[in-house]
């Protein structure tokens, strides 16, 4: 009797085990899966197109954009805190305009990302990074601050 | 030969020591494995495994000469070294020098290395007395490591590289590093890196050993505990450096290199979790095994990724050359330390079952999922661009919207399961209990959700933060309460006493505890800060004032200082909350003349009391009237971050210090004796 009923009541515990594994795995899978939702549902309204001064073509018109390239020496001017330079690289000119803080480390031949939109003849940046080359560390002096 | 020939040499010997060490510790310990007890091999394999820990050790010491000669180049100005000329110059200050060892590519190379033959030491020294089977593989799996760093430090990047004509001065290091934070951040996070090589190590050692029970978790456990202090230090000096410094007013900007460094740490964070489980139900090796494996490649990854340029980054790196290495040499530790677990399968069955999804096994587990899944989204994230250029031929970058959109939730979710796994118990919790338990927690966390709400909080995602907060805060505090109240009655030790009695017994337990309040700290200050920070930028003339958020901010003029090398100008602004006259702060841009007259900003940060408003002061630009564009944000609540940072530093020393033997026992003894004296009681009574 009493044999019986621990075998009985182990039947059920391994049955119960089982079961209750099972419903780990569905909580995993329904996580695991939450998690790629989460992902691939913000991923593309996050990225744009990371291109160099030279590779900005017309097909890019519009569009909002990631630009490196570095600065034409000479050719900052700034009125009042609009400030507009040309970015060079390679062959490829771009002439900028942009509004805001300007980083620290932003001057002459510096290596700058900017992003914006091109319109063909100016690129109107709403963003602007500078990188100081040859040293370990920099960092964005002017970053997303929302 | 000058003085920087020595040490090169000493980075060539330490390499050909490193190989010879791999091979005599490889081979040793493969005799002594299969010596089928013929005395002769066991002697042989015994002198060939000393000989290649004499290998480990002597390249702590050559590697420490090493990096003395160019502490000594550095401080002498020692402008025959390229290095030296690239990265110091006459006039920074000695405080300052030191900085410029990890201030290039080949010095924190270096530093790598440096740090990685001194850690390596103490591993073999404490493994040859506590884990004396493992020692000879975990000896040769450090001199693995070290062998492809002296590599790449003897033939590829030599921080001893001579110029070719004497340099009169270095162009030293950019003024924008010149901060505090600089001394200390970029240290932590090289030796963070570089630290998961041993918890690696003596994975890599259990599995060709086959002893894969219990006693190596320990040591893996507590190694892996270091790694993750120390790189969690140099996250958030990295943070505080950036908040500090760079003045875009915020702390964290989902940039490659804050990611890569995020990375292994977070693995590592899944790995101290999920191991509690294989140490109590022999669950989960083959698991624990991969976290292992996959923080040391995303370490290595981490240091690749800010070595070798390939994914543009704010932080400015050369390409290298180093690419090609880092790669290889990924590839081998990748396809190695999997093979070795495929190998290892069969040994490595699981022991037990999971018996509930109410218990603290399955919160690890859900923990677990949670963090990799963050892992992978920041891993998606930040080598998106490099995928679509193969791909699709185009550059691609990801913004940190993406970041925040799918992490701010995983990590919310993963707040609230520090509280549900800190109610549960472990195989299984009573439905009836657990919900008890989980009553005040929870209750409170909706009272206090509910009187933001009627303060004013309206956002959903800070609201829901906030009372998941206070929720896991309740509940990790009644798990002090209970246990201390307990040890009170029991022993009729004061309640204070006994809390500090009941840390004190069960470090890593309550360590644990105080690491997850001090991540609340962080999850308020986060929260806060990101969902209710104001900015604002006017040009101020002289008595003109601005205000955001209920502060005025009231200018007295423009200020100008003349140093040697610097001119400062600073704004004297005074600052007003409402009526209340709360100081003055004083915001500066230093300019610095050997620099092309780059202009560095000091920010000025006033922390409000008691609403810990951090009031965040920079001048943007400085027109030719001579007024300044003052910018200004309203962070609430950063200073929390500092402070978890604190305590997280506190909570994981007090779960990493070793636990006397002895006080276990002792431990044992006193919980007999007052079952004693409760019996005595029940007896007289």
């Amino acid at each position: 009797m009493w044999y019986t009923a621990k075998g009985m009541a182990q039947a059920v515990a391994v049955d119960t085990t089982r079961r209750r594994n099972l419903g780990l795995l569905v909580v995993g899978l329904v996580a695991a899966a939450a998690i790629l939702y989460l992902v691939v549902s913000n991923f593309s309204a996050n990225t744009v197109y990371y291109l160099k001064v030279s590779e900005l073509q017309s097909s890019y018109h519009g569009e909002q954009v990631r630009v490196s390239g570095k600065v034409l020496p000479g050719s900052i001017s700034r009125q009042g805190d609009k400030l507009s330079f040309t970015a060079y690289d390679g062959s490829g000119r771009m002439r900028v305009e942009y509004q805001g803080v300007v980083p620290d480390i932003f001057k002459n031949n510096a290596d700058v990302v900017v992003e914006g939109t091109y319109d063909g003849q100016v690129f109107h940046a709403h963003t602007l990074l500078a990188k100081c080359p040859s040293k370990f560390q920099s960092k964005p002096s002017q970053g997303y601050a929302q | 030969m000058i003085p920087s020939d020595i040490a090169f040499l000493a980075l060539v010997i330490a390499f050909v020591l490193a190989v010879y060490g791999l091979a005599t510790g490889a081979y040793g310990s493969w005799l002594l494995a299969n010596s089928e007890n013929r005395l002769y091999n066991k002697l042989r394999g015994n002198l060939l495994v000393r000989s290649s820990q004499h290998a480990v050790f002597a390249n702590a010491f050559l590697v420490t000469l090493a990096s003395g000669f160019l502490f000594w180049a550095l401080f002498t100005h020692d402008f025959r070294i390229a290095y030296v000329a690239q990265t110091s110059s006459r006039d920074m200050s000695p405080s300052y020098l030191f900085t410029s060892f990890w201030g290039g590519q080949a010095g924190s190379l270096l530093f790598w290395a440096w740090m990685l033959t001194i850690f390596s030491a103490i591993a073999v020294w404490h493994a040859r007395k506590n884990y004396p089977e493992l020692a000879p593989y975990v000896g040769s799996v450090l001199l693995g490591i070290e062998v492809f760093f002296l590599l790449l430090l003897s033939f590829v990047s030599n921080p001893f590289e001579r110029l070719a004509v004497e340099a009169v001065d270095g162009q030293g290091l950019n003024p924008l590093l010149m901060d505090p934070g600089m001394r200390f951040h970029p240290p932590f996070l090289l030796t963070g890196y570089m630290s998961f090589s041993i918890p690696f190590a003596y994975a890599i050692a259990a599995l060709l050993t086959g002893r894969l029970g219990k006693e190596w978790l320990l040591a893996i456990r507590r190694w892996m505990l270091i790694g993750w202090l120390i790189q969690g230090i140099g996250l958030l000096i990295g943070a505080w450096w950036a908040y500090h410094v760079l003045g875009w007013g915020g702390y964290w900007g989902w940039d490659p290199v804050e990611n890569v460094a995020l990375m292994p740490w977070l693995t590592a964070t899944a790995f101290i979790h999920s191991t509690m489980v294989q140490e109590r139900r022999g669950m989960l090796k083959v698991w624990n095994l991969g976290l292992v494996v996959l923080t040391f490649i995303l370490a290595i990854f981490g240091t690749f990724i800010v070595r070798s340029g390939v994914i543009s980054s704010v932080h400015a790196f050369a390409l290298s050359s180093l690419g090609p290495f880092f790669f290889t040499f990924l590839g081998i530790a990748t396809i190695f330390s999997l093979g070795l677990i495929f190998f290892r399968l069969p040994k490595l069955k699981t022991e037990g079952r999971f018996d509930s999804l109410l218990s603290k096994e399955a919160s690890f587990l859900m923990n677990n999922l949670l963090i990799l899944g963050i892992t992978f989204a920041t891993f998606w994230g930040t080598i998106f661009p490099l995928i679509s250029e193969v791909v699709r031929g185009a550059k691609v970058s990801v913004g940190p919207p993406f970041f925040k959109q799918v992490n701010g939730p995983l990590f919310l979710l993963l707040i609230l399961l520090i509280g549900f796994g800190t109610l549960l118990a472990w195989r299984r919790s009573s439905g009836h209990k657990f919900i008890r338990n989980l009553a005040l927690p929870a209750v409170s966390g909706i009272i206090v959700g509910s009187l933001l709400f009627l303060l004013g909080v309206r956002k959903f995602p800070a609201l829901l933060s906030f009372s998941a907060i206070v929720f896991v805060f309740v509940a990790t505090c009644i798990e002090f309460y209970k246990a201390a109240a307990a040890r009170s009655r029991n022993t009729s030790e004061p309640f204070a006493i006994a809390l500090v009695n009941i840390v004190r017994r069960n470090r890593r337990r309550y360590g644990g505890y105080i690491v997850h309040l001090a991540m609340l700290l962080l999850a308020v200050g986060i929260t806060a800060s990101s969902f209710y920070q104001y900015e604002s930028t006017r040009t101020l003339q002289k008595g003109q004032s601005m205000s955001v958020d209920g502060y005025t901010i009231t200018s007295n003029g423009l200020y100008v200082i003349q140093r040697p090398s610097v001119q400062v100008i600073y704004a004297d602004l005074s600052l007003r909350h409402g009526q209340d006259y709360l100081g003055n702060i004083r915001p500066e841009k230093r300019i610095y003349k050997n620099w092309e007259d780059q202009p560095v900003t000091g920010i000025a940060i006033k922390t409000v009391f008691p609403n810990l408003d951090d009031v965040y002061v920079l001048i943007s630009d400085i027109d030719q009237n001579g007024n300044a564009t003052i910018r200004v944000f309203i962070n609430p609540m950063v200073s929390l971050i500092w402070w978890g940072g604190v305590l997280f530093v506190i909570g994981t020393l007090i779960c990493a210090w070793p636990q006397a033997r002895r006080s276990v026992v002792r431990q044992r003894s006193t919980a007999t004796e007052a079952l004693v004296n409760r019996v005595g009681a029940n007896v007289q009574a």
